[in-house]
């Protein structure tokens, strides 16, 4: 290596300067994606039926503003401001379509005339009045949705134009709301609400935790080493990685996604290792012989450190790796992207630390890090490797039992992808999701599709009987059926003292005359949501009363128990299912890129240390730590989650780190010592000090994961640091007594070296 | 002297644009009235195209009787089969204080049922043409305006702007002036997007007109917000020889 070489030193300056540039200059072309239905593949059953459903009844998505007051919303206060919203939010150009209470209508007959009148004109203030208005609510299927059982909640329901930004409709309504005061709580509720919440909570993270975390890793690089080069050379480091990591996503069209959020904080926390590593034998030389000078010392720490931290870095990007076998696109971008990151940190430390360590004259005398035997940490790894020296068995057992426990928990594991628990029941999102399951039925819809002749009379009567049954689910929340419809529209025909009031059609030419009126009537928007143009596809849509995938796929079995067997049954899908086939690849995916990840490392370390029992010594702590974390996430009840389930690829690829660091320096240690007690007291005490420093760099890293506004990420915060932790404890206790219980032969001395 | 020149130029400018509106208004009323019909029956096909492409086509026998106290347009759906006997009547008075009525016929449930006109804006079944298109009187309570002049079809036409006192939805007109004919309807509503876009086209002179009289064969509505098309095409026009009251009843049709 020619640190001292002018022209090698400013051609690697310039060119990582050039690439850095040319990453600032693409960083523009990134864009926020916060859909969650783009994580499914296109060729997904659901996804596949969902654009079929949408090309046959139109897809346009639904926004729902909802008006709370524990006192009731059937007042004329709270009636009046309806009105005012309905009629503001109507100018809104991205509204295409409003419908609120003052829409729901109803059939009467006057002087021989059949007149539709709306069902709310005014809200009376005697209270036999309002009750008898409260009765015909209840009683008219089309305000089910609208407003609650208990008149506390109700609904304006809003059509959102198609291609309109979630953002720009999102400003509007809040300016009408803003705009338009009253007693009443207000709220947005729908999935477009809570995308544009989910690309604001990602925009404010970026905004906050990036810095954050930065602000964390310099206070925790000064507090290591205290002198400022052990400061700014890995922050350095780290801010190249993110910066020519997030170019090479703008050069790939990858949008930031809710998993892609993860990548900055991901290098922060890993990127700074090898930094570190190198810093830290950088002031162990320094301290040893104070007169070399920094260039002599570079040198020095790059042949020391050139090889264990290359196999670091390739075993923490085959962890990494791990995540392309994930069918989710944004896990498999941030597989690539995070390797890239770290292969691209990896080099920067090899390469660029040590020349830029050659531009520091001296050393500085008053180099203060406390490396004597009576310093806390010291005292911690003597303790260490006394227990390991003395207690093997027991270090050994205890970490056994423990990994029993941990598969006790891993039964109690839950798999949930609800997009709705992203956010806290006291945040503002939360309240309007709690709203519209709890008060107004829930707004995830699951459609059941018949295709054939469904006017037929004997069609219609099973579609009934379909209907009744889906209400008594507790599972089910709003049914909108074309059979309430038709039931509605018998009210227009006939008189309530006819038999055919309030029926079905009873042949086919009957229900196409009524569905004819009805079109007559301008009723063609609500037909059509329900029955296509030519009358050969007709759909039940059923809410789900909340959006857990728990109460999704119970739904789903009984939907297929009542009308699985229909012949004219052609599928049953929704949006409110996209997220239980998303749990499905994260289990799929968990599982897949757990064993690639651990293939990986293992082929990795068997290669490095050329045998076999090295990738299975070295993969022991891993899977004793991969128990563990999901082990307590089954036991506390965390949910394996779109976010979480990146965790053990992301635990492997920085866990083994201190797994090999270990094995590395002992082998030397062994080799040049003769004893195996001295070689584990001396690696816990030398190279234990710099995987304590790298932990925990991890660690606080991600323990800023704390305070973002999504559970998921909290909860990753939390597993990250309890998972590292488990690695660390692994690497200075687990790995130590097993290769004092072992003694393995690739960990002897080498014959030929 | 000056202000004898300018007023006879004042004059001179302002009489001009005033007999031009009022022969556009006039041209717009003459226009109308031709697309109602009288003492005429017709037979029309309707197709509806959705946005996904899906179409379905409905034979209709339409007829235009116009009798001392009413207008009265019998519409009866002819096929599908399903939808065969399906009657609405729709009845204009001419004692403008007598709201219209819209009566319909079910053959199905063998029931006549009645509906005020002005209850809900009623359209033609399964399409985006409003009852009223065969309505000499569907335009009477429009405030109207001209606008610039355009093109249509390679012919010059007056846009003028028709807006219910009130009301912030208008509609556009493409009118043709010299021949008093009406070639496309844009609505737009209260933020000017437009909702829907009716033509008229293939224009014809039947050949018991004895005036010089066009009459639209083909009319095409698309909405844009809901993504469907009409097409309604004229396939036989026929002069009603004798106008009964009895065939512009739907009661009729109860009789055993």
């Amino acid at each position: 290596m020619k640190l001292k070489n002018s022209t090698y030193r400013t051609t690697l300056i310039t060119g990582i300067a050039i690439l850095s540039a040319l990453s600032i200059w693409m960083l523009p072309r990134l864009s926020i994606n916060s859909s969650f239905d783009s994580y499914i593949p296109q060729n997904i059953n659901n996804r596949a039926f969902l654009n079929k459903l949408d090309s046959v009844f139109g897809g346009n998505e639904k926004l729902l503003l909802i008006q709370y007051n524990k006192e009731g919303v059937l007042t004329p206060e709270s009636f009046s401001r309806t009105k005012l919203l309905v009629e503001k939010l109507k100018t809104i150009n991205e509204i295409e379509h409003t419908f609120s209470l003052k829409d729901i209508i109803e059939f009467r007959e006057k002087d021989d005339f059949t007149e539709i009148h709306p069902l709310l004109s005014h809200i009376p203030d005697m209270p036999s009045e309002l009750n008898s208005l409260k009765k015909k609510v209840t009683e008219n299927p089309m305000a089910g949705h609208l407003i609650s059982d208990d008149f506390t909640t109700s609904a304006i329901v809003l059509t959102k134009s198609d291609n309109t930004d979630d953002q720009t409709i999102i400003a509007e309504i809040n300016r009408v709301i803003r705009e338009t005061p009253g007693k009443d709580e207000i709220h947005v509720g729908g999935l477009a609400y809570i995308r544009s919440s989910v690309k604001s909570y990602i925009k404010k993270d970026l905004v906050t935790l990036l810095p954050a975390a930065l602000i964390v890793m310099i206070v925790m690089l000064f507090l290591f080493f205290r002198e400022w080069k052990g400061v700014l050379l890995p922050f350095l480091v780290v801010l190249l990685s993110i910066v020519l990591s997030f170019g090479l996503m703008a050069l790939f069209s990858w949008e930031i996604s809710l998993v892609s959020i993860l990548l900055p904080i991901m290098l922060i926390a890993i990127a700074n290792d090898y930094g570190i590593h190198l810093i830290n034998l950088y002031q162990e030389k320094s301290l040893k012989n104070n007169q070399e000078p920094p260039s002599a010392i570079a040198q020095k720490i790059f042949k020391a450190l050139k090889r264990p931290i290359t196999i670091t870095g390739l075993t923490t990007i085959g962890g990494m790796l791990g995540l392309l076998s994930h069918q989710m696109a944004p896990a498999a971008q941030l597989g690539v992207l995070a390797s890239a990151g770290i292969g691209i940190a990896l080099i920067l430390s090899l390469y660029l630390i040590p020349v830029l360590l050659t531009f520091y004259k001296k050393v500085p005398k008053t180099l203060i890090i406390e490396r004597n035997a009576n310093s806390f940490l010291s005292k911690i790894l003597h303790f260490f490797a006394l227990c390991v020296n003395k207690h093997p068995k027991t270090i050994v057992i205890s970490f056994l039992v423990i990994a029993f426990i941990s598969i006790g928990g891993l039964f109690l594991l839950k798999v949930d992808t609800n997009v709705e628990g992203y956010f806290t029941d006291d945040s503002t999102v939360g309240t309007s999701i709690e709203l519209t399951n709890k008060k107004l039925g829930g707004s995830q819809y699951i459609s059941l599709l018949f295709s054939g002749n469904i006017l037929e009379p004997e069609v219609l009567r099973r579609i009934d009987q379909y209907t009744a049954q889906i209400a008594l689910l507790p599972q089910a929340g709003n049914i909108i059926s074309p059979v309430t419809l038709f039931r509605e529209l018998s009210k227009g025909l006939y008189s309530t003292d006819e038999p055919g009031y309030d029926h079905l059609p009873q042949t086919r030419s009957e229900a196409a005359q009524y569905l004819e009126i009805a079109s007559m009537a301008g009723f063609d928007n609500q037909i059509g949501q329900l029955i296509d143009l030519k009358h050969e596809n007709a759909r039940i849509l059923v809410s789900l009363t909340d959006g857990s995938n728990e109460t999704g796929k119970k739904l789903l079995n009984e939907l297929y128990n009542i009308a699985g067997k229909d012949p004219l049954l052609k599928g049953i899908a929704g949006s409110g299912l996209s997220k239980i086939q998303i749990a499905d690849m994260v289990i799929r995916g968990q599982v897949t890129s757990l064993i690639l990840a651990f293939f990986i490392i293992i082929i990795l370390l068997s290669i490095i240390f050329k045998t076999m029992v090295a990738g299975i010594h070295g993969s022991l702590p891993l899977l004793f730590s991969t128990l563990l974390l999901f082990g307590l996430m089954g036991l506390s009840g965390i949910p394996l989650d779109i976010v979480t389930a990146l965790l053990s690829s992301v635990m492997i690829g920085v866990g083994i780190d201190y797994t090999i660091h270990f094995l590395w320096r002992y082998k030397a240690e062994y080799a040049s010592q003769g004893n195996m007690e001295r070689a584990i007291s001396t690696t816990l005490t030398t190279t234990g000090r710099g995987i304590i420093f790298n932990a925990l760099s991890v660690i606080i890293g991600f323990a800023v994961l704390a305070f973002s506004g999504f559970a998921p990420l909290r909860f990753f915060g939390l597993l990250v640091v309890i998972s590292i932790f488990s690695c660390l404890i692994c690497a200075l206790l687990l790995v130590p007594a097993i290769v004092t219980l072992t003694r393995p032969k690739f960990l002897e001395p080498d014959q030929n070296n | 002297m000056q202000k004898a020149i300018l007023l006879i130029c004042l004059l001179g400018i302002i009489n001009p644009v005033k007999g031009a509106e009022k022969h556009t208004k006039t041209a717009f009323e003459n226009a109308v009235k031709k697309l109602a019909l009288k003492d005429v029956q017709a037979q029309m096909t309707l197709e509806t195209t959705d946005t996904g492409g899906s179409s379905i086509l409905r034979k209709l026998n339409v007829s235009f009787g116009c009798f001392e106290k009413a207008r009265k347009v019998m519409i009866e759906i002819t096929a599908p089969e399903d939808l065969k006997g399906t009657q609405i009547l729709t009845t204009h008075f001419t004692d403008k204080s007598r709201k219209d009525i819209i009566e319909v016929f079910l053959p199905s449930t063998k029931k006549i049922r009645k509906f005020r006109a002005n209850n809900r804006n009623l359209k033609i079944p399964g399409t985006e043409i409003p009852m009223s298109h065969f309505s000499s009187t569907a335009f009477d309570d429009y405030l109207i305006s001209e606008e610039e002049k355009d093109n249509f079809n390679g012919r010059e036409v007056q846009k003028i702007k028709l807006q219910l006192p009130g009301n912030a939805e208008y509609l556009v007109i493409y009118l043709d002036v010299q021949a008093e004919l009406l070639y496309r309807i844009n609505s737009f509503d209260n933020k000017d997007n437009l909702t829907s876009n009716t033509e008229f086209t293939d224009y014809r002179h039947p050949e018991f007109y004895t005036s010089e009289n066009h009459f639209p064969y083909k009319v095409h509505v698309y909405n844009p917000t809901s993504g469907k098309t009409s097409e309604l095409t004229i396939t036989k026009l026929s002069q009603l020889t004798q106008i009964r009251d009895y065939d512009f009843e739907l009661a009729k049709n109860l009789q055993p």
